[in-house]
């Protein structure tokens, strides 16, 4: 029995997923070894096995030059290390230990333990592409490249994580990739120094260094076409194994605005798209604050009919604004979190429950006015036009500021909240870029792709291979 | 740590200093006008409307008959002192920023108008853009009571008729509460404002009946000029002249002209009317200049001859320059008011020749007016003829 076996044998406690094949071939001692559940058995029957026992007229001295030239297998790697042979044995690989030599051959026979290519979930387009990342990292890289074939893209790797061994890949274009940022990325993944990861979020916590703001600095996809893009525009991607979600660094304010279909979209229409995404991010910001403000501050605002209905609206209702407004709220984001959690079929009476009790009973109830219903659902709708988790929970954040805002001192509260705001997002700086580029500070180039988009190049910047 | 710790401060100012004018909406009663009367005892009688934002039934959509506004009245030798009385029957605070119209009674306004608005310019929370009318013949106490069909809340009745009078006749002209104060400090314009009356009054008559009735029982309507002298109401303009002052102060933005011709009459429509006074020393050019549509004819002219619609366009003319010119003659030799502010626009054109005026009330009185009218063009409308003509012609 070999040593190196005996010691695999003991460290894994004799699991019996993994399997030790012993072969005699011209009486030389080997073993096959791998994981039966990462494995694609016909592999190892076909290639392996097969090839191997063709094999003639062999000694110790020429046995690994035979293996290696005769083996059908498309990846044949020499290691000669005890923890390259852990490390390839939990990839999916099929490890050949022979007796008395020290050089093993690692061949790689990953079994299928993917879905296929499926459409994107969370970002859906009715013009763009329909493929979205999966959780194979090889599957993810192919995605990018099938749409960018050039020499230009770099991929650098990393590994992190003790139990996990996760890929890591940090793609750019090395001829239009911000230097500055990417530099800022490689430091912090180099640093990074952390027991395990599973998912991207992970390592976007980690390298994120706007801990404190609640605004996103990286932007997440599941879409190849966007994190190609992001590429051809000078930003660097991060594909993480086993995660169906990339990272594409730096991400300012503007970016989470554009969508994929802003490419393929006329200029004008995609204009109108965007200056109704901002309206949508200023009335998730602004609406319920302002709307306290003017019932419980400045009343003399509104125009004196538009009053009179707010009045009789508000008519019995026992609690003052802000709470109810809060209460509506919590209301909300309660049926949203559920409804993302809940299995399919028990949707229809989390909407049913949530469109009668919440809306029509609390009403006739005399608990919250039909008006802040209103207030509530344009809130709570105009949110959802914005792909991004953290960018919609950021804004529920700073909704709940201006609200506090406007209840101490109305219109003035909601100012100043304004533009702590404004001062919070101009001081912010994703991976080296500033956030509220290209407005601040004003960048001609990018602004011609920004709210109002003119040129046809996407990203703004001229082809140059 | 230290920052964190200012901003403890800081927000614990914020909340100990309470919350600024905080005042939730079920609290306040919004005012939607304010009547001023004096009563036997010489006293001053406020009449507050309120609006009525009680929720009637869980059913909103139904239509209810109940009046939608409430009136508080009280009598007290200041304004504030009545409004600080009415408190005690309102169970919330009065709010005023949304007030809409004053209603100032004829009584008050010859008296004195000044003694009865400075209220309204000292309080903060008032805004001067409400429109402020004379109640004519009656009190404002019974203007701001009379209920009306169409609009639910009466004052919003008046600004409503009063805006649709300024703009499709020309009557009345909406002057806010801000402009009666500019001209009441410039003392070389005399103050005017539009007037209301009550018409087909009925004293024994419920008034929530009259909502019930096709054929209205009373209302309120705009009626004609009130001019003022020395702040002290003097008389009215009839509704003709209450055209023409329009038509001076460059007013009008479209209204009717009616003239006579040798079988019938012919109704104009004037458009686009513009005026430009020029002063020359006592002499005052009043130029206007206009275009018409003919809206209706029952006279035998020709509309496809120049020379007819020449004719036409002299009788408008004509008609417009004689109501002008007899309203002038009103103003300036009866009521002897400058309401039209002919000394502020002197002084602005020529000061050097202002300074030598001595006696303006004399001054006035020799002023010489010259008014020119000048129909630009003549719209026909869809026929040439009336339908009796049209008919002879085709046989």
């Amino acid at each position: 029995m070999n040593k190196l076996v005996e010691k695999l044998k003991t460290d894994t406690d004799n699991m019996n997923d993994i399997i030790y094949r012993k072969k005699i071939i011209s009486k030389i001692e080997l073993y096959i070894v791998f994981s039966e559940s990462l494995t694609n058995s016909d592999k190892i029957s076909d290639f392996i096995i097969r090839s191997l026992n063709k094999l003639k007229k062999v000694n110790k001295k020429n046995i690994l030059d035979k293996i290696k030239n005769n083996i059908s297998n498309n990846k044949v790697q020499e290691i000669n290390s005890y923890q390259e042979i852990c490390h390839y044995l939990h990839s999916g690989f099929t490890i050949i230990i022979i007796n008395g030599i020290d050089t093993y051959l690692a061949l790689e026979t990953k079994g299928e333990l993917s879905r296929s290519i499926d459409k994107p979930e969370s970002e859906n387009t009715y013009r763009g592409a329909k493929d979205a990342f999966t959780e194979i990292y090889q599957t993810n890289i192919g995605l990018i490249k099938r749409r960018i074939k050039s020499n230009k893209l770099r991929i650098k790797n990393f590994n992190k994580g003790n139990y996990t061994q996760s890929e890591i890949g940090l793609l750019s274009l090395s001829d239009k990739v911000h230097k500055e940022s990417y530099n800022n990325v490689i430091k912090q993944l180099e640093k990074l120094n952390v027991e395990d990861i599973v998912n991207s979020g992970e390592i976007k916590n980690h390298i994120e260094k706007e801990t404190k703001s609640a605004f996103p600095t990286i932007r997440t996809t599941e879409r190849p076409d966007i994190a190609s893009l992001a590429l051809l525009s000078g930003k660097s991607v991060i594909v993480i194994d086993n995660c169906p979600y990339v990272l594409i660094i730096p991400a300012c304010l503007n970016d989470f605005f554009k969508t994929s279909e802003d490419i393929y979209g006329k200029n004008i229409n995609v204009t109108f798209t965007r200056i109704l995404k901002l309206l949508a991010f200023f009335i998730a910001l602004l609406v319920p604050a302002i709307y306290i403000a003017i019932i419980t501050f400045n009343q003399e605002m509104l125009p004196t009919d538009l009053l009179i209905n707010f009045a009789m609206q508000r008519d019995g209702v026992p609690f003052p604004a802000f709470f109810e407004a809060i209460l509506m709220m919590i209301c909300f984001e309660i049926l949203r979190e559920g409804d993302l959690r809940v299995p399919g079929f028990s949707g229809s009476a989390l909407s049913i429950v949530g469109a009668l009790i919440l809306g029509d009973a609390a009403v006739n109830a005399g608990i919250v006015s039909p008006i802040m219903i209103i207030v509530i659902a344009i809130t709570a709708i105009s949110s959802l036009l914005f792909t991004e988790p953290e960018l919609i929970n950021a804004l529920r954040i700073w909704r709940i500021f201006f609200m506090i805002g406007a209840t101490i001192m109305g219109i003035i509260g909601v100012l100043v909240v304004f533009l702590l705001l404004i001062i919070h997002l101009s001081s912010l700086k994703s991976f080296g870029v500033p956030y509220l580029q290209p407005f601040s500070p004003i960048n001609k180039k990018e602004l011609k792709d920004s709210i109002i988009k003119v040129d046809s190049q996407t990203g703004g910047q001229n082809e140059k291979n | 740590m230290k920052k964190i710790k200012i901003l403890i401060v800081v927000l614990f100012l914020l909340v100990v200093s309470g919350c600024y004018n905080y005042r939730e909406l079920n609290e306040l009663s919004i005012v939607s006008a304010i009547g001023i009367d004096k009563d036997k005892n010489d006293n001053i009688k406020v009449t507050i409307q309120v609006i009525n934002s009680k929720k009637e039934s869980s059913d909103s959509s139904q239509s209810n008959t109940n009046a939608t506004f409430i009136t508080y009245e009280s009598s007290a030798k200041t304004i504030q002192e009545a409004l600080r009385k009415v408190v005690l029957s309102s169970p919330k605070r009065f709010f005023a920023t949304q007030m809409q119209i004053l209603v100032i009674s004829e009584k008050c306004a010859k008296d004195d108008i000044t003694k009865y608005i400075d209220f309204f310019t000292r309080d903060p929370e008032i805004q001067m853009k409400f429109l402020t009318l004379i109640a004519k013949d009656t009190t404002a106490n019974k203007i701001l009571t009379t209920l009306t069909p169409l609009e639910t809340i009466n004052s919003t009745n008046i600004r409503e008729s009063l805006k649709t009078n300024t703009r499709y006749l020309g009557i009345g002209y909406e002057i806010t509460f801000e402009d009666v104060i500019n001209n009441m400090i410039n003392d070389k314009i005399e103050i005017s404002m539009p007037s209301v009356i009550i018409i087909n009054e009925n004293k024994n008559q419920d008034s929530t009946k009259n909502l019930e009735q096709v054929k209205k029982i009373a209302d309120s309507k705009i009626s004609s000029i009130a001019v003022f002298k020395n702040n002290k109401l003097i008389g009215y303009l009839t509704d003709q002249e209450s055209i023409a002052y329009s038509f001076i102060l460059d007013n009008i933005e479209n209204t009717i002209i009616t003239t006579k011709c040798a079988s019938g009459h012919i109704s104009s429509e004037i458009i686009e009317s513009h005026t430009k006074i020029d002063t020359n020393k006592n002499n005052i050019s009043i130029n206007i200049s206009a275009n018409a549509n003919i809206n209706e004819s029952t006279c035998e002219t020709d509309l496809n001859s120049k020379k007819d619609l020449n004719k036409i366009k002299r009788s408008i003319e004509n008609n417009i320059k004689n109501n002008i010119n007899n309203t002038l003659n009103t103003v300036q030799k009866k009521y002897k008011s400058d309401i039209f502010g002919f000394e502020d626009l002197i002084y602005k054109n020529d000061p050097k020749y202002y300074k030598n005026i001595k006696n303006w009330d004399n001054f006035y009185q020799n002023i010489n007016f010259n008014v020119n009218v000048d129909i630009d063009t003549l719209e026909k409308g869809n026929t040439l003829y009336t339908p009796e003509r049209k008919l002879k012609n085709e046989k």
